[in-house]
């Protein structure tokens, strides 16, 4: 029955995640192409399941293994249904391009074959871990209460006067994941759990594949889905049960699905990217105010382009996301949840409250920024600097260039302000705490933005460049496409 | 200085594209930067992953071998032990077979841990502050005289000598 259950509820996520993707046009109706779409459609599906489910929990509604099978087939049919009337897969389903010479292809397969089995050694190695210290104390205490009494039990989320100190406001995206997988079981599985936060994480790496492959070479982009996937950084949350790099994926993602339709303007990446920022507003507070500084990034460009029409459609998405993030702030505010390390504003703009911690703000840049140029992070941030910066000089790609480092940057300062005016005394604790795992989303971020840039500058090559000397035989692994073909076209790039 | 740092890494791939451009390409305008500097990043990231993924494994398999074979209750008990009560683990793993699902518990005495360890470790069992409504009496520092009145005769636990729970009449 477990494994029953196990398939029942995976399965309920591929779905639900399958048919949001097919009614946007972004599966290939083929075999190979439903195959490819598995790892974004279950990750989509977690987020289009959980998202609904928590919204219901803090309504009041009882949220048991029969809502969680309501929730997901009626999206699923939903969705699928409209699929079916849109007919034609949209434009975003390009084939991926693996390159035409021997030595390329080899490399991607090394690379993608490695990372492939380094994710699933990974996953293996985490079938007995413990519950970490903060898990214990929100996230797994969560989860058990949300699948033990169905819902939002008193006891535990309200219950302020024992509880306060251990951030009752954080919300539920990874606690009602958990619940629900606990429900698929029907058994609680503190352990295995962890495996089930790593899936998270392979799946975020196959989504950013999948979302960048359509018309770009795979060693354009490959590289730094790959260094940022291997990175030991992703480990620490899902090896402690935290859910940081829970809500730096799906921030990732939202950043990534945004970039491209900055690119391409195609709606389905506009609507990916606000599903995915809306759960990443609900991975954790800081996943909040990251998913805030990457909206706000978009928004500036989009201002700065005086892009009306775009603004409105954003505008539109934006309000879609929303919807999904509120319900878990009123209940906070219903309940008059206290946040445990944030200081109200009224205290911080009164008197010399900022001057008298300005002492903070060093020790605090050296943190964040040693963090981000710590090989456990794979040097994404200063590569997407660089990438940037080339940009700029070169003139290309300049508004994706500039969104990603203005979303990297505003998600910087807001925690520094964070260090700056937290309530925690003793900060060179909470930097030696926290440091590691609040920079993953800025360098997941980094890490699809820069492959973002890297693709789409090496992409332009093919449409500028005179042709190319013939290929030795013995490098060669196919014909070369005739002019017009999808692959000869599919190098033609969309920046400009 | 780990702005400093940040900076020459950006800084350092910058010149390598360029670099690379001029002698590679043998020019500097702006479409050999664009690809040259693509390259060098792509290259770069290839570069870093390997070395990255070595140390990854070697970390993922340390957390393999000091867990290998941790039952789920010692997963759970662990903040209990970090949080420097680990005798009350008998007292803990007690409570989790005799009290049945649901049960609401009041701790009389001293907290042992935390009151989100405890919870984490005691779900679906809940603990309560009003005495009117607990089910079940959880002693931390010896049984108190008047406390035993309370309890179905009987009922009354022992696990050491200060820790004990018994079920409310």
């Amino acid at each position: 029955m477990t494994v029953l259950g196990w398939l029942l509820i995976h399965a309920l996520f591929v779905v639900a995640g399958g048919g949001l993707l097919a009614s946007l046009g972004l599966v290939r109706s083929t075999t190979r192409g439903a195959l490819w779409a598995l790892g974004p459609s279950y990750l989509a599906g977690v987020a289009l399941v959980v998202l609904p489910l928590i919204a219901l929990a803090v309504a009041g509604v009882t949220v048991s293994l029969a809502t969680i099978l309501v929730v997901g087939v009626l999206e699923a049919a939903g969705l699928f249904a409209f699929a079916a009337m849109r007919g034609e897969p949209g434009r975003a389903t390009l084939p991926a391009v693996l390159g035409d010479l021997r030595a390329e292809r080899l490399l991607v397969a090394v690379l993608a074959v490695g990372l492939v089995g380094y994710l699933l050694f990974a996953a293996a190695s985490l079938t007995d871990a413990p519950i970490g210290w903060d898990a214990a104390h929100m996230w797994e205490l969560k989860a058990l209460a949300l699948y033990h009494y169905d819902g939002v039990p008193d006891q535990v989320f309200t219950n302020v006067s024992a509880l306060a100190l251990f951030h009752l406001d954080y919300p539920l995206l990874q606690p009602m994941f958990e619940a629900t997988i606990y429900h698929g079981l029907g058994h609680e599985a503190v352990q295995y759990v962890h495996v089930e936060l790593w899936g998270l994480w392979a799946a975020a790496l196959w989504t950013a594949a999948w979302l960048l492959a359509p018309g770009r070479r795979a060693l354009t982009w490959l590289p730094f889905v790959v260094a940022i996937g291997v990175a030991g950084g992703a480990q620490n949350a899902p090896v402690l049960g935290n859910a940081d790099v829970t809500a730096g994926l799906f921030v990732g993602l939202g950043a990534l699905a945004l970039g491209l339709w900055l690119e391409k303007r195609q709606t389905p990446h506009l609507v990916l990217g606000a599903l995915f920022l809306a759960a990443g507003a609900n991975g954790k507070k800081e996943g909040l105010v990251f998913a805030a500084a990457v909206a706000l990034a978009l928004v500036a460009v989009l201002l700065g382009l005086r892009a009306w029409r775009a603004l409105g459609r954003l505008a539109v998405a934006g309000a879609g996301a929303l919807v999904f993030v509120v319900p878990w702030l009123i209940y906070v505010r219903a309940n008059a949840l206290p946040s445990g390390d944030t200081t109200p504003l009224s205290r911080i703009f009164s008197g010399s409250f900022l001057v008298d911690r300005a002492d903070r703000l060093g020790p605090s840049i050296e943190s964040t920024l040693g963090w981000l140029v710590d090989p456990l992070w794979s040097y994404a941030a200063p590569a997407l600097l660089a990438a940037a910066v080339v940009c700029l000089v070169v003139r290309f790609a300049r508004p994706v260039a500039v969104y990603y480092v203005t979303a990297v940057t505003v998600m910087i300062c807001a925690l520094l302000w964070m260090y700056w005016t937290g309530t925690f005394a003793d900060l060179p604790s909470w930097l030696s705490v926290t440091g590691l795992r609040v920079t993953g989303t800025m360098a997941i971020t980094s890490a699809f933005g820069v492959a973002q840039l890297v693709s789409s500058m090496l992409a332009a090559r093919a449409a500028e460049e005179p042709p190319r000397p013939p290929v030795s035989d013995w490098l060669r692994v196919s014909e070369p496409a005739p002019v017009g073909s999808s692959q000869a076209s599919a190098q033609r790039s969309p920046t400009s | 200085m780990s702005w400093l740092t940040f900076l020459l890494i950006a800084g350092g791939i910058l010149a390598a594209g360029f670099a690379a451009a001029v002698l590679l390409l043998g020019r500097a305008d702006r479409g050999a930067l664009r690809v040259a500097a693509g390259a060098v990043l792509a290259l770069a990231a290839v570069a870093v992953a390997f070395p990255v993924a070595k140390t990854s494994v070697r970390n993922i398999n340390g957390v393999r071998l000091d867990n290998r074979g941790t039952p789920p209750d010692e997963a759970k008990e662990k903040c209990v032990v970090d949080g420097g009560a680990g005798h009350i683990v008998p007292l803990i793993e007690r409570l989790r077979a005799d009290l049945p699902a649901k049960a609401r518990y009041q701790v009389i005495g001293p907290p042992p841990i935390d009151a989100a360890c405890l919870t984490t470790n005691m779900l679906p069992r809940v603990s309560v502050q009003a005495a009117a409504s607990s089910d079940w009496l959880v002693f931390t520092d010896g049984v108190p005289r008047g406390a035993r009145a309370r309890l179905v005769p009987g009922s009354l636990q022992r696990v050491t000598d200060k820790l004990a729970f018994g079920q409310v009449r």
